[in-house]
């Protein structure tokens, strides 16, 4: 259920709700026991929720993920808290002591009826991070169509306070002087499916740094290739044309040290790849390369997509990409230096590039203090029993599972959400147990 | 000739994929037409030839099948679904009913431009045949 107040008790505390967290809270619930979950994106649904179709089947993401979502909002087990943060997480003998704030959405859950004459009321016209600045939202507005729950946040930095949403919304439910609100929450077991977040665009100044036009990220490429995208195809954003040549820089992330992203991240060459095929689906006359350092097609079925791709027409060329630099147009030039055949540099332009971005991990928990456990030289958390027990963390009673572990595709983080909650389901029949003798 | 809105489209809809689908698009508040009926089922396959001739007979101008297409969770549900609607198809030329009031289509959870294209598309075939029937 989508929680409006304070649970003071419960089995499990389940961080995060992308899929990982979603797929961990329902496998845990479906047991019987009672799981909060807190995410502090104002919907559930995480990244993939974001995302046009899925490796290797090309099934469409969202269509997998709603049902999820909705099950997770509507399981009497779950208590859903969106739009929160983790302060801190303590162990507290067997249990744990987490400590959560809910940031406000300057909008009474209550009175909400999800109605948007707030949204058609306001003004002010803001970057929709849904879409990756790609298009545009009201200051007071619910995240994307079919976001859960339908609630609206308003931005309060950038809202010139007219008092137009206010005066429209039927229920009165517009609050502007609404606080935080921090409570205490008593748990069994902690389960962090805290997630992934990319390198930034500005990250390498040799591709850019984040200020060519038609230079996108592959969050922004998922954007246009989605149903429900932006633009309503594929269009590059400098000026709305169609493009007929595009690229794919792979490893613009990952493997260089330079970021401090040694690792490989393990998902870019296979959402390359698939991004590369929509594109060829939906612009069939269009030039479409990637250049790579290695194609690491690790999953079932994706050598076979990958050797599709190449039957398709895509065309994969070994190179590094030394740097990006635009014409008058905007048009990207990339600086390449192929691994096969002619070794001299070459200049090649394109209408759009997409860089292959890397992963890296979206929390750090021990950063901050908010939980005392360890993570990795690479930052994601770490397992005292990594061969074994993936799931496991240096605190016992708290398990992880997907993106923050380290680089995963969707599959691999779906059993491994399953994995911890087992785990911890284990872990709460023990201490069960224990505190009955 | 009628208002578009007026021709009595039924709307098939899957659980899993069109029914959010249909759902999404209410939530974006974008319209269509309220001559629109939309059944929910887990999967349209269930239904047998005679309810979409039934239909047809009772005054229904079009039908639109929504299915999952390749999303759909049960195994062989989409290639039964198309041979029915095969078979419902050659049934309509046998009734002297013109195939073109049925159609079979996937839509997604997030399809929302393409589930009003649908309708709209129904709609204006709807909109020839009446044309076409009225010069006979």
């Amino acid at each position: 259920m989508i929680a409006n107040h304070p649970v003071e008790r419960a089995d499990a505390l389940v961080v995060g709700a992308g899929i990982a967290g979603l797929q961990a809270a329902l496998d845990l619930a479906d047991q019987g026991f009672q799981v909060v979950i807190v995410e502090r994106q104002p919907s559930i649904g995480g990244h993939m929720i974001n995302l046009s179709k899925v490796f290797p089947t090309l099934d469409c993401a969202s269509c997998i993920t709603t049902p999820r979502m909705a099950s997770t909002a509507h399981h009497p087990n779950i208590q859903v808290f969106t739009y929160s943060e983790v302060d801190s997480i303590r162990p507290v003998g067997d249990r744990f002591q987490a400590t959560i704030t809910r940031k406000p959405r300057y909008i009474d859950e209550d009175k909400c009826i999800g109605c948007k004459r707030c949204e058609e009321a306001c003004t002010v016209y803001l970057p929709d991070e849904y879409d990756h600045s790609l298009g545009a939202k009201k200051a007071v507005s619910i995240p994307f169509t079919n976001a859960i729950p339908q609630y609206p946040v308003l931005d309060m930095d950038e809202c010139f306070l007219c008092g137009g949403c206010a005066r429209a919304c039927p229920t009165d439910a517009i609050d502007y002087l609404q606080k935080p609100e921090t409570f205490q929450l008593e748990v069994g077991a902690v389960i962090l499916a805290t997630g992934y977040d990319m390198t930034p665009m500005d990250a390498k100044s040799q591709y850019g740094g984040g200020k060519l036009p038609n230079v996108i990220s592959p969050w922004q490429a998922e954007r246009l290739l989605a149903p429900h995208g932006p633009y309503g195809g594929v269009l590059r954003p400098s000026d709305g044309k169609i493009p007929d040549s595009i690229a794919f820089v792979q490893c613009a992330g990952s493997r260089d040290a330079s970021l401090g992203v040694p690792y490989c991240s393990r998902v870019c060459c296979m959402y390359a790849i698939k991004q590369a095929m929509l594109l060829s689906g939906s612009l069939p006359i269009a030039d479409i390369t990637i250049y790579y350092m290695d194609i690491r097609a690790f999953g079932k079925g994706y050598e076979q997509f990958y050797q599709s791709a190449k039957a398709m027409g895509i065309e994969f060329v070994k190179a590094k990409v030394g740097r990006i630099r635009e014409d008058e147009e905007h048009n990207p030039i990339l600086r390449i230096e192929r691994q096969e055949g002619d070794s001299a540099p070459e200049e090649v332009r394109h209408d759009l590039v997409i860089l292959s971005l890397g992963m890296v991990p979206a929390w750090i928990p021990d950063r901050d203090g908010i939980v005392p456990l360890q993570t990795g030289s690479d930052r994601f958390l770490l397992s005292p029993k990594p061969r074994i027990s993936p799931t496991l963390t240096t605190l016992p009673g708290v398990f992880a599972c997907g993106a923050a572990t380290g680089p995963k595709d969707i599959v691999d983080t779906i059993v491994e959400a399953g994995a911890a909650a087992m785990q911890a389901a284990a872990h709460l029949q023990r201490t069960l147990a224990g505190a009955a003798k | 000739m009628k208002d578009p809105d007026q021709y009595k489209i039924l709307i098939l809809t899957t659980n899993i994929s069109s029914y959010p689908g249909a759902n999404t698009v209410g939530q974006a508040r974008l319209q269509y037409s309220p001559g629109t009926s939309i059944l929910r089922v887990p999967d349209p396959v269930m239904f047998p030839e005679e309810f979409y001739l039934n239909a047809f007979r009772k005054g229904v101008d079009g039908i639109i099948v929504m299915s999952s297409g390749s999303d759909c969770p049960y195994e062989g549900a989409y290639r039964r679904l198309s041979a029915r609607i095969q078979r419902v198809y050659k049934r309509m030329k046998e009734e002297g009913i013109d195939p073109s009031r049925l159609k079979l289509t996937t839509i997604c959870t997030v399809c929302k431009a393409a589930f009003l294209k649908e309708i709209a598309e129904m709609q204006q075939n709807l909109q020839k045949l009446e044309e076409a029937a009225a010069k006979a």
